[in-house]
């Protein structure tokens, strides 16, 4: 079981249903969700979570400037990123902003699972 | 200025192979291969009078989701109803594995669907160009299909090239057609291929 305190930012209602209910599998505890940029900063700011999941596509401002936000006011955060786009330059982007890594959509439990051990080693 | 005869077929590529990586990852949802069958079509400013003269009443799902640079640049995916309650199973079967059996609305479906299908894309479109899209949330609407692309490239301002693919994807219990377009102006596209010097 992988105890730790998660922020779900995604904006798609049952994409982030679904992410919730395998972290919760896993043993996490989702502390709180967002389905916008600006909400997930204010939540990160508010509940100082052990990781933040965050999807690159939001309605208001896109993922990758939420990654710097994150990164600029809490440079020990973890992020890991959602999407689909499996773009190598984009990964490298990514991770050249500091996320630990990508979560390719769609994803299962096991996809999940590696990402947050990859994350918190023992 | 025009897109060179080698970009709109290195395009009208991405377009096929960004299908089949759909496939693939359909393949993860429900866990059987999908197989897909892809045509792409090129069409010029002359699109939308082609759209006026089609009459087809079938109330089609639409995605849109559009280049989050300042460039006319639009991703499209359309699906018809019994396709998109097709997705809806796809989905409920592939987000269900395990768990209590999650139902989809057929505008969740083609919402969630149309956000990898279009990020898929522009993944394949991305390593052609060596350049990072990012695209918006998906915009979905209902309605008669030459209605919704007529507006959506009029909204699309300077939009005069549209590349459609009409593709089927067949799985182990599913079948499913839908068409992905990208529409833009052919300005826009060629920034993406600087001219070699």
């Amino acid at each position: 079981m992988i105890n730790k305190r998660i922020l779900v930012v995604e904006d798609l209602a049952v994409a982030r249903d679904f992410l919730c209910q395998v972290l919760k599998s896993l043993g996490c505890v989702v502390v709180a969700t967002a389905d916008t940029g600006s909400k997930a900063i204010e939540a990160y700011q508010l509940h100082k979570p052990d990781l933040m999941t965050l999807d690159i596509s939001l309605p208001d401002i896109d993922g990758l400037f939420v990654l710097k936000e994150i990164k600029r006011a809490h440079p020990d955060s973890k992020v890991l990123v959602v999407t689909a786009n499996n773009q190598e330059m984009l990964r490298k982007e990514i991770i050249s902003l500091g996320a630990l890594g990508v979560i390719l959509k769609p994803f299962g439990v096991k996809e999940v699972q590696e990402a947050l051990q990859n994350a918190f080693p023992t | 200025m025009s897109l060179s005869e080698t970009h709109k077929r290195s395009i009208a590529d991405s377009l096929v192979r960004g299908a089949g990586n759909i496939a693939e990852r359909l393949s993860r949802f429900d866990g059987h291969p999908w197989d897909s069958k892809v045509q792409t079509d090129l069409y010029g400013p002359e699109f939308l009078q082609r759209l006026s003269a089609e009459s087809n009443k079938i109330p089609y799902w639409s995605a849109y989701l559009f280049a989050q640079s300042n460039l006319p640049v639009a991703v499209h995916l359309l699906i018809p109803p019994k396709d998109a309650l097709v997705l809806s199973q796809v989905l409920a079967t592939a987000y269900g594995k395990g768990e209590s059996v999650k139902l989809f609305s057929p505008q969740d479906a083609v919402k969630e669907f149309a956000n990898i299908a279009a990020h898929i894309f522009c993944g394949e479109f991305g390593r052609l160009s060596r350049s990072i899209w990012i695209l918006s949330t998906p915009e979905i609407s209902r309605g008669e299909r030459n209605e919704i692309i007529s507006n959506q490239w009029r909204s699309l301002k300077g939009a005069n090239i549209a590349f459609v693919s009409t593709i089927t994807n067949t799985g182990f219990q599913f079948k499913m057609d839908y068409e992905l377009g990208l529409y833009a102006s052919e300005k826009a596209l060629e920034s993406y291929f600087p001219r070699e010097s």
